[in-house]
Formats: structure tokens, C-alpha cells, sequence
């Protein structure tokens, strides 16, 4: 039987997400953790096959959580399962280690698919991900940290000045940065450019 | 593009992907050159030990030498940002 363990800080999600499995036959229940403090005691004691991580917890930042989970204990098969679809943090989570992708809104059957697929060490998204995912607007950018920092103050409403001072640089190198910005996020002004770091979670 | 531009981005990508590997232990680097109508940039990046960057002005290899001579010939802009163990990001700058 597949061995699950569930992390998330919302304990009637949790409960119903326990139920779901146990009453599937296909697996079971050996953690339900309300945090990542608590997730990774349980990791120090018990291996699940599969790991249901939310992303949003109190504690941690499910995306760095999964890092070091796959990290520490490469056997633990880690599927998201979360309420945010956007492409940044879909990437984020695959390149940290996670196998599968769940958005909360996925049907019962689905999640009980999904980990079995994962328990299997094949990679599971759910179908709304899957189509996001292939289509073809949503090429992976690769923002350098100067670039993130550039873009964090452009949407904090700074001009070029008040980078250059804020970032110990000259006007001259911020206005090549931004212009970087601009071609590689296809952006044709800054309120784009601030729209897409927000939509896109980019910073 | 003027040759020129085109010879001086190789040559200083050359030089600062081989500076990346011979000192900065980085597990990544990242290369990109984007190239517009009005400009060429370039900017090679790795997650390595990084270094102070004071350290750098009195530094006279002839890497670096080369790489300032390039720039300032073709007067474009040259800046380093590193810091200890931040990785390092170079970024060249050329406006036509």
C-alpha cells in the first residue's frame, strides 16, 4: 500500500484530503502535518512514498520546502497540490523536485490518480496545469538576480534615479537592465512589465 | 552589427565564462546576449563564491585588462556585482 504523508495548514482540507485516501484502498495516511516545521519532524521518523505539499504555509515557502525535502530524502516523491496555477511557481516547484502538480480544485479521482502515478516516480499534473503548461505563451524566463532586483523596485513604483541610488549602480547600467527586462518578458512599457511580475509572480 | 561589437562580445564572453569556471566553483552559469536594433548586451552570471568587488579596481590581470580595453575602445559600459558567496553577474552594455 502506498504510504502517504499530507501537509497543509488548513485542517478541514486536511481531514477531508485523509478521508479521500483511506476510503480509496490504495493508500494511507502515515502523517498529516499543519506545517513545515512539523513536515519535516515527521520526515526525520517516517518516509512516506508520496508527500501532498501545500504551497502556502505558515512557516515556510512550500517552493523552498520541496528543495530541501528532495534534497534530504530524494525517495519522498512530492506532489504540489495547491491553489496557485501560475506558470512561475508550477516551474518553480518541478525544478525544486516536486513529481506531480494538483490544484486544489481537482477532482477527488484525479488526486488519487496523481498519487499513484507519482508513487510510481512518474510526474503527474493535473489536467488544467497539463494544457497551461503546453501552451506555448508561457516560455520559461530566466530572470538574473540583478534583473529580479531591477524588476522588485520597478513594481515598487521607483524610477531609474532612485534604483541607481538604491542599488549602488549608475542610471546608465539600470536603463540596460530595464531594457532587458522589457525585451525578454516582451513587455512594451514598464506598466506591463509591472503587470506580468505581479500576474506571473516573478519577484 | 559592426564586426567590431561582434568580436568584442565574443571575446569577453570567452573570457568572463572561462574566469567563472577557473574561480568561481559555481554549479551554474548563465550566458545571455540580447541584441537590439540600438545595442548589444551581454551579461554572464553564475551562482559561484562571488568576491568583494573593491578588490577588483586594483586588480590588474590580463583578463580583466582585456576585457576593460575592449569596452572602453568600443566605449560601452562594463559593471561587475559580486559579493561573498552571492555568485557574480558581469553585464556589457554597447550602444551603436
Amino acid at each position: 500500500m502506498i504510504k502517504v504523508g499530507l501537509v497543509d495548514d488548513h485542517p478541514l482540507f486536511l481531514e477531508g484530503l485523509n478521508k479521500l485516501i483511506v476510503a480509496s484502498g490504495i493508500a494511507e495516511v502515515i502523517f498529516a502535518a499543519k506545517d513545515g516545521k512539523e513536515c519535516l519532524r515527521q520526515l526525520a521518523f517516517n518516509y512516506p512514498n508520496v508527500l501532498l505539499l501545500d504551497i502556502n504555509l505558515p512557516d515556510y515557502s512550500g517552493i523552498d520546502l520541496c528543495k530541501e525535502i528532495h534534497d534530504c530524502w530524494p525517495q519522498v516523491n512530492i506532489i504540489a497540490l495547491t491553489s496557485f496555477g501560475e506558470y512561475t511557481i508550477v516551474r518553480k516547484m518541478l525544478d525544486n523536485g516536486a513529481l506531480g502538480y494538483l490544484l486544489k480544485n481537482a477532482m477527488p479521482e484525479e488526486i488519487l490518480q496523481g498519487v499513484e502515478t507519482v508513487a510510481k516516480g512518474e510526474t503527474f499534473l493535473c489536467h488544467e496545469i497539463d494544457v497551461f503548461m503546453k501552451r506555448d505563451s508561457h516560455r520559461h524566463v530566466f530572470l538574473t538576480p540583478r534583473e529580479t532586483d531591477l524588476l522588485r523596485l520597478i513594481v515598487k513604483g521607483y524610477t531609474n534615479p532612485e534604483i541607481a541610488v538604491e542599488l549602488f549602480l549608475g542610471v546608465e547600467t539600470i536603463n540596460s537592465y530595464r531594457k532587458n527586462l522589457l525585451f525578454k518578458l516582451n513587455a512594451r512599457n514598464t506598466a506591463v512589465l509591472v503587470k506580468m511580475a505581479i500576474e506571473e509572480k516573478l519577484i | 552589427m559592426d564586426e567590431r561589437y561582434e568580436v568584442a562580445i565574443f571575446r569577453i564572453a570567452q573570457e568572463l565564462v572561462n574566469n567563472a569556471i577557473k574561480h568561481s566553483k559555481s554549479r551554474q552559469i548563465n550566458v545571455q546576449v540580447i541584441q537590439e536594433q540600438e545595442r548589444i548586451n551581454l551579461v554572464v552570471q553564475d551562482n559561484g563564491i562571488g568576491f568583494n568587488p573593491d578588490k577588483l579596481k586594483d586588480k590588474n590581470t590580463s583578463g580583466l585588462n582585456s576585457i576593460r580595453s575592449r569596452v572602453e575602445s568600443l566605449k560601452g559600459q562594463l559593471d561587475f556585482f559580486s559579493e561573498p558567496q552571492k555568485g557574480t553577474e558581469v553585464q556589457v552594455n554597447f550602444n551603436f
